[in-house]
């Protein structure tokens, strides 16, 4: 158990460090941030001084080694002669590195001299409200749903959840949202529009952004409980004359919950993409949002911060759901 | 009680494995359903196709003159546009037919990257093992780690939007699930009597692959397709949402769906008529790929 | 397992009661849920009217609460109601006469280079520290990154003319120009020179500052979540008075629907970039109506000239009479948009009201396409963003579907969307060919303020300076005209370039972009042209 633990983590750290390098690269490749954080007529020299600060004019390799290990050699109050816009050399001191490594992403190039990753982490207990609730209402939902039908199969019941299921996958969450603030601000005036702060504002954004969820987890409960019911451990459980309900609840739930339990690791993912629209319609002040405006200012630090903490919880959660598995199912400890 | 209830139980359960033909009619008979959907997705196909002759107009030609007119049975509405205009006067209807073919093109063909690549990779991680296998599934871990979104914005933000990028994005990023499922029904199937027989045998590689594993591994991957045609086309108007998406010179649902969100009010027919249509389309995709679940799995039970 | 009968039957009669433990749960959570969330659910609805902050919701978001450290008009119109400025301008806007006294209670010229400010005596900053000539001084050697010397104003480029500022007593300060600057009154108004309390912020980094401002406004800080709320509460010691509302809240939202429904189903006050498709319904609905005005902000499609077919001066005029913005405006932009003959926008200093519109003439379009001597069809890609401004995807449609009704003979267009990163690198890049979407904030309200940028030429080295469309001819007359303080000649200077421009134009001409703002019933509030909301001007209705 022990081994597989440690393989387990020597593989969680290979991803993220794969997830860093990946964002570094993409992030490289959408081009100069420090264009953008001046006005567009900007000279040329004022861009230059811009990147000579943030380390932009060195080369990749260079600006990655930075990156996760920061500056190497005490490299702390070194500046770089520049010539400056109003003419006359200038001396640009280079801002500092301290490297992944010591927690340091850099400074957020939007919000000038705040380091990316307290951005970040300013950000992410709002998104965590969020996708707890929305978790929450998904895997709850779908349990009921999904054994209310597998009992009743082929009733009116059964096929009304899996129509509505079928309909939660086909609409785009973006107009599942702005639905809901139609019906439910506008018209009934029942709940906030927009924004946080309290319970009724989580209510709206959860179901939004969980409803993609609620629908496949109920399906997938739904075929699992079916396949179990039909096992043969199930019918001689039948035959033993049990009650029907009973057997469901004690023998069919316990074994779709593995299977189960690995997809629901997996969601998580699928939430935090799904954040990002959710997040931006509701107004929610969350790390979703965060990501969308930074990538589109460039906040190159930002982003990697973002990237590299959603990754991070995403690899934690399943190492979790992996342990527990592995505890559970022998069988996988063994597997390569 | 009970014992007369096991035993009823048991009866129903058929003493010999029915034939192919036996089994097929009997699907398709009990799932009514099914038939539904591939009756409405058989109408996509051909509306898709046969779009120039179908559609009433010309699906891009702006007329801003008559933008915003509703359709044909309300107050404003026209023969002329049957389920009204968009904000730049163009034709919904027509627009919407149209739209099949990006919907379908960007889901069959986004799936057919996807599945490609992922049973590709699934075979070999799982046939070679070891190193190969190690990388190519952390591979999948990174790329289950990213953000999708994030992925797909920056990579919008580097080589652009427009039908072909959406394709690649969706088709790249989707191999995970296809590689792991059929990674995983190899390495079960692998060890099975028959194969292991074969190989005695003195058959190779390939042929082992061809004859004895592809056909059971195929099955998931079939299944797991037609939902993601489904789930593709729905993501591909969540990118256009982003302005990732498909360029406004070719319509799409999911540009409908994005432009028409700001006319809620003033315009629902624009997103409510593509949403409709998205809608039916993806549950018609259900219904099919639900009854092709439930064909193909107990074949596989009975199969040995 | 054994089961008893009895709970056999129990159980068989009432299937529900299977899930008792987990139902139970629920509800019971349920409930504790809603006892939790009862003080929140009477937001305010139960508390008078005028105690209820007023809550202003913008589509983009800001990342500073510095004045000196931002480009754009929106973080300009949230700051100002905790900074300001010597002067103020009016509304509706009038660039000769509409010049207000706010921090400087008088002016006058002492020679071509020098201004003498008066300030309004015993004003005091957020923060208690009082604002003499000093403040002037200490904030015009901050832009120029005299304080320190990583921190230089965003917008420099605006305010180098601006030397330095000479305290002469404690409320007397001559501000001096490095040449004579006609528009040095412009300057006064707003952005590097909204004043900030010395001591704060020659004390505090950078990056304290922007997140906790202090200034001499009618409003002070008080907290601020990024992406969430921005609060400020009224200063009561405000040299013009306490203001009538007590507590505003900005927030941002970028969904213009969901704005709409914010404000209608009560949990905004005044909300931003109102599609105007919604116009009519808010209008009825009793909760809330709209204001809107032509603003400042002129959206023009540049041609890029550097690249075919748009370096051939026939095909560019006639893409000005082929592009049938008078019809666009009144369709596509329900009749909001001002239409401007050039570049310089109706009520800005140098505008000549007897230049014409280019009228929509698809005949004289074709006809200069014919004579232009190139190969027909010619391609005409448009280049646009979306979602930034309002219609602006659907303008570069609509003028790429008016292009197109010329006949395909003559021309094919391509409408591309960027997103906005990747639209500003190409343009510094010149990389686009045919039209580009483009929309500039005149916020000095005079034309050198677009003409300059848009048109002057630039060192080669500098972004986007090979496709600019400068000439010679135009770089003297803006030259001439932004050295002369004499109006009568700037007038004339800049009715000589807008016939030029006429004649050549550098941009398929647009219009003043619309600024609708919806505004809830209980509160009384006129939107100004100039993009600002500043909540001393508002009142809640009696």
């Amino acid at each position: 158990m022990w081994r597989f633990f440690l393989r387990r983590l020597a593989q969680s750290i290979l991803v993220v460090f794969g997830v860093l390098l990946l964002v570094f690269v993409i992030m490289q490749l959408t081009g100069d941030p420090a264009a953008l954080m001046l006005p567009p007529d900007s000279p040329a020299t004022d861009i230059e001084r811009i990147r000579i600060m943030y380390g932009l004019d060195r080369p990749l390799y260079v600006q990655f080694a930075r990156f996760l290990f920061g500056d190497i050699g005490g490299g702390g109050d070194r500046t770089v002669r520049t010539w400056g816009s109003g003419g006359g050399w200038l001396e640009v001191p280079i801002k500092p590195r301290k490297g992944v490594i010591r927690g340091d992403f850099g400074e957020s190039l939007r919000y000038r001299e705040q380091p990316a990753l307290a951005v970040v982490l300013e950000r992410f207990p709002r998104s965590l409200e969020l996708m707890v609730a929305a978790f929450l209402y998904a895997v709850l939902l779908s349990l009921v749903f999904g054994l209310l039908c597998a009992l009743r199969q082929g009733s009116l019941v059964d096929q009304g959840v899996r129509v509505l299921a079928i309909l939660g996958q086909s609409i785009p969450s973006f107009w599942l949202g702005l639905l809901l603030i139609l019906v439910f601000a506008v018209w009934f005036g029942w709940l906030p529009a927009m924004g946080s702060g309290t319970w009724w504002h989580l209510v709206m954004p959860a179901v939004t952004l969980g409803s993609l969820s609620l629908a496949r987890n109920t399906r997938l409960v739904r075929s699992g409980m079916l396949d179990v019911l039909g096992e043969d451990y199930v019918r001689t459980a039948r035959a033993k004359g049990l009650t029907e309900r009973l057997v469901v609840a004690k023998h069919a739930l316990k074994n779709t919950a593995i299977p189960l339990v690995t997809l629901w690791g997996l969601d998580v993912g699928v939430l935090f993409g799904g954040a990002v629209i959710t997040e931006s319609i509701f107004a929610w002040p969350g790390t979703g949002r965060l990501v969308i405006e930074s990538v589109t200012r460039r906040d190159f630090p930002v982003v990697q911060a973002a990237v590299f903490f959603i990754a991070l919880i995403f690899v934690l959660v399943n190492l979790l759901v992996d342990l527990v598995y592995g505890w559970l199912d022998p069988r996988v400890r063994l597997e390569r | 009680m009970a014992d007369a209830r096991a035993i009823e139980w048991a009866e129903r359960i058929p003493s010999r494995a029915p034939s192919r033909a036996e089994e097929l009619w009997r699907s398709l008979r009990r799932g009514k359903g099914a038939l539904v959907g591939a009756g409405l997705l058989l109408l996509l196909i051909l509306a898709a196709v046969f779009a120039p002759l179908v559609a009433p107009h010309d699906p891009v030609q702006a007329e801003i003159t008559q933008r915003l007119r509703p359709p044909i049975w309300a107050e404003r509405g026209t023969p002329e546009n049957l389920l009204g205009t968009d904000q730049l006067g163009r034709d919904v209807f027509s627009r919407t037919i149209y739209g099949s073919r990006v919907s379908l093109i960007v889901g069959i063909a986004a799936v057919l990257i996807s599945g490609t690549l992922g049973v590709f990779l699934g075979l070999i991680s799982a046939f070679q093992g070891g190193r190969l296998d190690a990388l190519i599934m952390r591979i999948a871990d990174v790329q289950l780690a990213f953000p999708f979104i994030l992925l797909a914005i920056a990579v919008v933000a580097v080589v652009g939007g427009g039908l072909l990028n959406v394709i690649l994005i969706l088709g790249v990023t989707g191999w995970v699930s296809y590689g792991r499922v059929v990674r995983s029904q190899v390495l079960s199937v692998k060890e099975k009597e028959y194969v292991e027989a074969a190989r005695a045998l003195g058959s190779r590689a390939p042929i082992l692959i061809f004859r004895h594993i592809l056909p059971n591994v195929m099955t998931p991957v079939i299944v797991l397709a037609t939902f993601n045609v489904a789930s593709y086309m729905v993501a591909e108007a969540s990118l256009t949402f982003l302005g990732l998406g498909v360029q406004p010179a070719i319509p799409s649902w999911g540009i409908m769906l994005a432009d028409g969100r700001e006319y809620m009010r003033a315009g629902w027919w624009m997103a409510i008529f593509p949403g409709l249509a998205l809608m039916v389309t993806v549950l018609s995709i259900n219904l099919v790929g639900d009854w092709l679940r439930e064909y193909l799995d107990p074949r596989l039970r009975h199969q040995e | 397992m054994q089961t008893t009968d009895a709970e056999r039957r129990f159980i068989e009669k009432m299937p529900t009661i299977q899930f008792s433990r987990r139902g139970f749960i629920q509800v019971a959570t349920g409930a504790a849920a809603v006892a939790a969330a009862g003080p929140f659910i009477l937001p305010g609805k139960t508390l008078a009217q005028a105690q209820k902050p007023v809550v202003i919701i913008y589509g983009v978001p800001w990342d500073t609460l510095d004045p000196h450290n931002h480009i754009a008009t929106w973080i300009e119109s949230i700051t100002g109601n905790m900074f300001e400025q010597p002067v103020e301008m009016s509304s509706p806007i009038d660039p000769i006469n509409g010049w207000k006294p706010l921090l400087a209670t008088s002016w006058k010229r002492l020679n071509p280079t020098t201004m003498q400010f008066k300030l309004r005596e015993k004003v005091k900053f957020h923060d208690g520290e009082e604002l003499t000539s000093e403040a002037v001084k200490f904030t015009i050697d901050r832009i120029h990154g005299r304080v320190n010397k990583e921190f230089k104003g965003a917008v420099l480029s605006y305010y180098q003319i601006i030397d330095r500022a000479e305290p002469v007593d404690k409320y007397t300060v001559n501000v001096i120009t490095t040449r004579p600057d006609p528009i040095l009154l412009n300057r006064m108004s707003g952005f590097h020179t909204r004043i900030v309390p010395p001591k704060y912020y020659g004390t505090n980094s950078p990056a304290q500052v922007a997140t906790n401002p202090v200034g001499s406004g009618p409003y002070r800080f008080v907290s601020w979540v990024k992406d969430g709320d921005l609060v400020m509460e009224a200063n009561d010691q405000y040299w013009g008075g306490a203001p009538e509302i007590k507590k505003i809240i900005f927030r941002t939202a970028p969904e213009p629907s969901v704005r709409v429904s914010a404000l209608l189903a009560g949990d905004a006050d005044l909300v931003h970039a109102v599609p105007v498709e919604e116009i009519d319904f808010i209008n009825k609905s009793g909760k809330a109506y709209v204001s809107h005005t032509a603003s400042n902000r002129v959206a023009l499609w540049r041609l890029e000239r550097h690249k075919p077919p748009m370096n051939n001066q026939k095909v560019r005029q006639a893409m000005n009479y082929g592009a049938n913005m008078e019809g666009l405006l009144k369709t596509v932009y329900g009749g909001m948009g001002k239409r401007v003959s050039t570049m310089v926008g109706s009520w800005h200093f140098g505008y000549d009201d007897k230049i014409p519109f280019y009228p929509h003439d698809p005949n004289k379009a074709r006809q200069l396409l014919k004579e232009s001597g190139l190969p027909l069809p010619i391609q005409v890609n448009v280049h646009t963003i979306q979602g930034r401004y309002p219609k602006d995807k659907d303008m570069a449609e609509g003028i790429a579907a008016e292009l197109s009704k010329l006949g395909k003979e003559y021309v094919q267009t391509k409408v591309t969307v960027y997103e906005w990163g990747t639209h500003l690198k190409r343009q510094n890049a010149c990389e686009n060919d045919g039209i580009t979407h483009n929309s500039w904030g005149n916020w000095m309200f005079d034309a050198d303020m677009i003409l300059y940028p848009w048109l002057h030429t630039l060192p080669p080295t500098d972004p986007g300076a090979a496709c600019r469309p400068a000439k010679p001819e135009w770089d003297r007359i803006i030259d001439e005209a932004r050295t002369t303080l004499d109006p009568e000649k700037r007038k004339k200077l800049y009715s000589e370039i807008q016939k030029q421009l006429w004649d050549d134009p550098p941009f398929v001409f647009g219009h003043h972009v619309a600024d609708i703002m919806g505004v809830s019933s209980r509160l009384a509030w006129k939107v100004r042209q100039d993009e600002m909301v500043w909540l001393k001007e508002a009142k809640f209705k009696k």
